[in-house]
């Protein structure tokens, strides 16, 4: 029996989409499983990380590793991880660029510790329980990975090969490139593979604003009864599509709802949230100070909107982190 | 045309555009020229008042070449200060228009757009003070694909576009996003090196400009750009980033913009970063956008000098 | 003014206001505010005591607020009557003046405003003006550069009894400006603040720049003017006098000053026109020439008078050429500023002028009147046959020459009537009518003119001041307009009754202009506003019945509008030729009845019914004599 490629699938922090996207390659997965062996997919198979030490390095031909770096278990996977696979793919956009996890780079982790074990209404628990890294218990230690004070993606612990965004990858995609994958046909490494170069609007139908067109007021999906044939922009209601890559295939626009930005910068872009900001920010029509706060007001929660897969990317979460020039916080936003 | 109105001169065609109707009443005081900068700043033989004259006189040809047509850019700063409230600028636009007409082009350098690169979003063209971008359509491998396109004639080369466009797909001679990240100074750690983004417009004074470079380079670094409307969020970021410690974009006082709308382009764009800065917990201080008005003389100097300090006081701080 | 309080048969009454106007001509009921002063007239001596002793300090009106004056006060040095006054709105009231003033208790703390009742034969308004403030146009930067300042500022700064003692010093750090700029036409000639040109400016800061110059040759001037206005006698030369002494002149106006914040050194940014170049010129001081403007309280004063004003706020002449100082009141005189922009000449040749009209008032025993005046048939009138006064009459008149009281007849106060005749086609008995202008008078002359084929014919409603005028001009200058035109002179659009219209129509016109002053030229003060409403009215009802559109017209034309007349007779011809014969016949039957229903009381007016009888005589006479030929 000549040896088959070997495929490995892990998860850190993700909310298990992606791994939702290769199940719903369904009868397509016998194909591969046909052409290439499983030998680690902890959400689908019962394969332990011993298993996987075990291997010699390189024994995986292709890992697909999800999900963002939050703890120290991510990390350590993605270092094993690395050490064991020839090529490693940051599958998703939590991998590709912090995804919604990134958003938590907001604040602190006190503060989040605060919301999530104190504060959030389905919270009852006047004690302060906070989890700890080391427990005594009569059975011995028990340990629980590190936080980070940071969220980070997949590229900024360990060298990645490709990156395949989407929140999650569409199936299509996914089925383009297991083929090119197992026949060879990867790109150059480091390239963003699943997806087109150009913005979503490139491919995107609706009808594009006339010259001139400006913004008073923006507003939500919810508050507005959207036309399915004119531009979000136009609407008033914010769209990631002009700074986004395209190669989803649009199922929010098909939806009738904008571009939520999930994968990632397009070709040319150098921070996505900031060239969104300067896109959009042009379309906004006032010279009175006063009114112009009005309007800035309307896009609740900007850097969430903008950033909202790639915040851990960002200019902004490098200069708060790696430079260090963030403040500390007491309190949530 | 009418034809019962007998010959149509060059004045009435010029009158006949709306803004135009009050030509004949210029008396030729010379407020438009020098509420005007671009006599000063970049083409002496820049003159309002004269291309009414070649108007009202009937000099079609001269009025076709003069700069004056060309370089025109509809701020309307001598709108509100011509005592006979002439829309000067409408009429220059006629003139221009019939110019067009006429086979003449615009001696300005347009931006120009990179179709590999342009996804077709129409952001140029809604942002554009002038409506110089639309979108066309073509066939390309057998799809038809959106594309943009820039009128050359109606271009002023603000920029607005260029700073918008997400793919960074439109590109001017000076203006590209390489050229402006290129300007970016080396940051001795110990100095607080600041960016100057400069609109060339809103420092009237000659001192005023020539106090921008008195300063030494590891403290105040100026990139100029043509407008307000061509800074980049990202620019700034990627600044502050490469270890600028401040970056300060002097613009233009709402209503007194060269080219518009680009300092409100600009306070849109930079309200939005302080937002997100905010959100990100980051110190705010070091962005800044001060919008300068015509009469303030001087300002530029306190503004530098105020940036320094606070620069200088949060490096002592941290150190 | 020392000659003029010292004449016996001058009472000079400063401090003073006039509250009500009322009769006319001759015979002028006056009442007068005299302002409390606080010190009795009959005693100050104007020693200036109560001054020194007064420890109030307030900004300084006539100084232009460059110095402080006291509570206790005279305007000026040469002020007349010398008489002091008490500043009650600043006054502390410690006494000191009291005792200052010591035996003589001139000063009066119990003093009140006093009403005072005059009989008056004729009034002469000198009111004068008052300044732009430049401080609204903030290119110039007045009010917050501390080195720009006003005209007025500087002639208190250039003048030896002012605040300085002559001494020119520049208010930011009190040192001698060595170069000035001064601008010219600031919100004057400017279509913003105040479009016409201010007059006198030129001229004042030539004269600014010459005093300035011979007290300090060394200091260097610049006026930025657009153009130079030397108008009168010696003025050129004067103008002349001010180059060859080194005065410069900067054709082009400043769009700008900008300030060094430290030096408060100022930089008038203009065009040198000359050279087709942008100057920025720095200068240690600059001074504003503003505009002068109406008095703040011109508004008030003309309802006062129940005289008219002009564009722009002035009081308006009775006609510009002719009778340049009288006002539409008969009685009522203007003198200098305070009908526009005015020098000191032309100020004092307008007071004697003024003088000269008023006295031939004053030594008359009767007074000729226009014969054109509203009389009352009182037996029409619905106080008298109805008990209930519509008071229509009262409104139409601009005079206040109608006096109804009770359930007495409405009468005319005929040396206050002028004759418009608004009250004569407002009312709606036909109770009034209009000496020259009767409604059987205007009825014939419409019969005749509309005698053949009126469906051809346009009937011009002229007034007698403007379109009537306009309608001449077009004549002399030879303009060209319809030979269908048939016009009609009344005093006034006022006057135009709405049953002459629909007469015109009900005897077949093909058109009607409606035509009269602009509003703001009317002779009649408002009486185009109230021929104008009619006007709207009748063109409403018009439209409601289904008249072809342009058939009744209403234009106001200027006597210098000679080409507007022929222009509108054009268009309205236009209009008849566009409807082809038998539609314009078919309307005009159709229309007739319509016209009849409103016109069903208007044969009761007295004589119309005579002048009906006659002018169909005259119809039939004219015809005939057309048949024969």
């Amino acid at each position: 029996m000549t040896s088959k490629p070997k495929l490995a699938f892990y998860w850190a922090a993700s909310c298990g989409g992606c791994e939702i996207t290769v199940t719903e390659l369904g009868m397509r997965l016998v194909d591969i499983s046909e052409k290439a062996d499983i030998v680690f997919w902890p959400a689908a198979m019962d394969f332990k990380y011993e298993d996987v030490r075990a291997m010699a390095d390189n024994e995986i031909d292709i890992t697909f590793f999800n999900g963002a770096i939050r703890n120290e278990e991510n990390e350590e996977i993605a270092h094993l991880m690395r050490q064991k696979s020839k090529i490693l793919i940051a599958f998703g956009s939590c991998s590709h660029l912090g995804g919604i996890p990134g958003l938590a780079n907001m604040y602190d982790i006190e503060s989040l510790c605060q919301r999530v074990f104190d504060t959030s209404p389905s919270v009852d628990d006047t004690r302060g329980t906070r989890p700890q890294t080391c427990t005594i218990v009569p059975e011995g230690e028990i340990k629980l990975p590190a936080l980070y004070e940071q969220v980070q993606y997949l590229a900024d612990v360990t060298d990645v090969d490709y990156f395949m965004p989407g929140c999650p990858p569409v199936v299509d995609q996914v089925w383009a490139v297991f083929q090119a994958a197992l026949s060879g046909n990867l790109p150059t490494k480091g390239s963003v593979i699943g997806a087109s170069a150009k913005s979503v609007c490139d491919v995107c139908t609706r009808k594009k604003g006339e010259p001139g067109f400006r913004i008073t007021e923006f507003k939500r999906p919810h508050e507005v009864e959207l036309d399915p044939d004119l531009c979000f922009l136009t609407q008033g209601v914010i769209c990631c599509g002009p700074a986004t890559r395209a190669g989803c295939g649009t199922p929010c626009l098909n939806g009738n709802m904008p571009c939520r930005g999930c994968y990632g910068p397009a070709e040319g872009v150098e921070d996505q949230g900031a060239k969104l900001a300067s896109a959009i920010g042009a379309l906004i029509d006032t010279d009175d100070p006063e009114k112009l706060n009005q309007i800035l007001e309307t896009i609740v929660d900007p850097a969430g909107t903008f950033y909202r897969f790639g915040l851990a990317h960002s200019i902004m979460n490098k200069m708060k982190y790696e430079r260090g020039t963030g403040h500390e916080t007491e309190d949530l936003h | 045309m009418s034809h019962t109105a007998g010959v149509q001169t060059f004045a009435d065609e010029v009158k006949a555009v709306p803004g135009g109707e009050h030509l004949e009443l210029c008396y030729s005081c010379g407020t438009c020229v020098s509420k005007c900068m671009i006599q000063q700043k970049v083409e002496p033989d820049y003159n309002p008042r004269r291309l009414l004259r070649m108007v009202m006189e009937g000099m079609e040809e001269a009025a076709f070449t003069s700069p004056t047509t060309w370089l025109c850019s509809e701020c309307d700063l001598c709108f509100s200060a011509c005592p006979q409230e002439i829309h000067i600028s409408q009429v220059i636009k006629a003139v221009k228009e019939l110019a067009v007409r006429a086979g003449y082009t615009s001696p300005l350098t347009a931006v120009t757009v990179n179709e590999d690169l342009c996804s077709g979003c129409g952001i140029c063209a809604m942002v554009c003070p002038y409506e110089a971008p639309s979108l066309y359509e073509k066939e390309v491998d057998g799809v038809l694909d959106r594309f943009s396109k820039v009128d050359p004639n109606k271009c002023m080369g603000c920029g607005t576009c260029v700073a918008a466009c997400p793919l960074g797909a439109i590109a001017r001679v000076g203006v590209s996003n390489a050229e402006i990240t290129a300007q970016f100074p080396e940051t001795p750690k110990d100095a607080p090196t600041m960016i100057v983004f400069t609109c060339d417009w809103s420092l009237r004074e000659a001192e005023d400009v020539a106090l921008l470079e008195s300063y030494p380079e590891d403290e105040v670094n100026v990139i100029h750009i043509p407008c307000t409307g061509r800074i980049d969020p990202q620019h700034a970021l990627m600044a502050l980033d490469s270890g600028v410690k401040g970056v300060l974009v002097c613009g233009c006082k709402p209503g007194e913009c060269h080219y518009k709308r680009g300092t409100d382009v600009a306070s849109c764009k930079i309200g939005l970063l302080d937002t997100m800065l905010g959100q990100m917990n980051l110190p705010q201080k070091q962005i800044r956008f001060v919008q300068i008005g015509t009469q303030e003389r001087g300002r530029i100097r306190e503004e530098i000098d105020g940036m320094l300090n606070t620069l200088t006081q949060s490096m002592e701080a941290m150190a | 003014m020392v000659d003029a309080a010292r004449q016996p048969k001058i009472d000079v009454r400063a401090f003073t206001e006039v509250e009500k106007v009322e009769g006319f001509v001759g015979n002028f009921k006056v009442t007068l505010r005299e302002k409390a002063k606080y010190v009795r007239a009959d005693r100050c001596n104007g020693c200036g005591a109560c001054t020194l002793a007064c420890p109030v300090e307030v900004p300084n009106y006539f100084e232009m607020s460059l110095a402080p004056r006291k509570a206790a006060y005279v305007p000026m040095s040469q002020s007349v009557p010398l008489i002091y006054s008490i500043d009650m709105e600043n006054c502390i009231q410690c006494y000191k003046c009291v005792d200052a003033c010591g035996a003589l208790e001139a000063i009066d703390f119990s003093q009140e405003d006093k009403l005072v009742e005059e009989d008056i034969g004729a009034i002469v308004v000198a009111t004068g003006f008052s300044h732009f403030d430049p401080s609204v146009m903030e290119e110039y930067g007045y009010a917050r550069y501390p080195n720009v300042i006003t005209a007025m500022e500087m002639e208190r700064l250039n003048n030896s009894a002012g605040p300085t003692s002559g001494d020119l010093i520049r208010p930011s750090d009190h040192e001698s400006p060595k170069t000035l700029a001064f601008i010219n036409c600031v919100g004057s000639r400017d279509k913003r603040y105040n479009p016409y040109c201010s007059n006198f400016c030129c001229m004042y800061s030539i004269k600014n720049a010459v005093l300035l110059k011979q007290m300090n040759p060394d200091v260097d001037i610049t006026i930025y003017y657009m153009d130079i206005r030397t108008p009168s006698k010696g003025y050129e030369e004067f103008y002349d006098r001010a180059r060859e002494m080194g005065i410069h002149f900067s054709q082009g106006r400043p769009s700008l000053i900008t300030e060094n914040p430290e030096t408060h050194n100022l930089y008038v940014h203009a065009e040198d026109i000359a050279l087709g170049r942008v100057t920025e010129k720095e200068y240690d001081m600059v001074m504003l020439n503003q505009a002068a403007i109406p008095q703040p309280d011109q508004n008030h004063m003309s309802s006062v008078l129940n005289v008219a004003q002009s564009p722009g706020g002035w009081f308006m002449e009775y006609h510009p050429k002719l009778r340049p100082i009288d006002s539409p009141t008969d009685g009522i005189f203007f003198a200098g500023a305070c009908l526009g922009p005015k020098d000191i000449p032309s100020s004092v040749a307008q007071g004697s002028a003024a003088a000269a009209r008023a006295s031939r008032i004053l030594h008359s025993e009767e007074w000729d009147i226009e014969p054109t005046v509203a009389v009352v048939w009182p037996d029409r009138c619905s106080a008298e046959t109805k008990g209930r006064a519509c008071g229509l009459c009262v409104k139409a008149c601009p005079y206040g020459a109608v006096k109804l009281e009770g359930d007495k007849a409405a009468e005319i106060i005929t040396a206050k009537c002028h004759g418009c005749g608004g009250c004569v086609a407002e009312c709606p008995e036909d109770a009034i009518t209009q000496l020259h202008y009767t409604d059987a008078q205007i009825l014939a002359q419409m019969r005749a003119l509309l005698a053949e084929k009126p469906e051809e014919k346009i009937l011009a409603f002229r007034c007698h001041w403007c379109s009537y005028g306009g309608a001449d001009l077009a004549g002399t200058s030879h303009f060209e307009y319809t030979a269908n035109e048939r016009g009609m002179k009344v005093m006034c659009s006022a006057r135009m009754d709405s049953d002459f219209i629909y007469e015109a129509f009900r005897l077949g016109a093909g058109g009607v202009l409606y035509s009269g002053c602009h509003p703001q030229d009317c002779h009649y003060i408002t009486g185009q506003v109230v021929g104008a409403k009619r006007a709207s009215r009748l063109k409403k009802t018009f439209d409601r019945m289904g008249m072809t559109e342009g058939r009744f017209r209403i234009e106001w034309i200027s006597a210098a509008e000679g080409d507007k007349y022929a222009r509108v007779l054009n268009e309205m011809q236009d209009v008849l030729d566009n409807i082809p014969p038998e539609e314009l016949h078919e309307e005009i039957e159709r229309l007739k009845p319509e016209m009849s229903k409103r016109l069903k009381n208007f044969p009761g007016v007295p004589g119309v019914e005579e002048a009906m009888v006659y002018s169909d005589k005259l119809v039939k006479a004219i015809t005939s004599q057309l048949e024969a030929k």
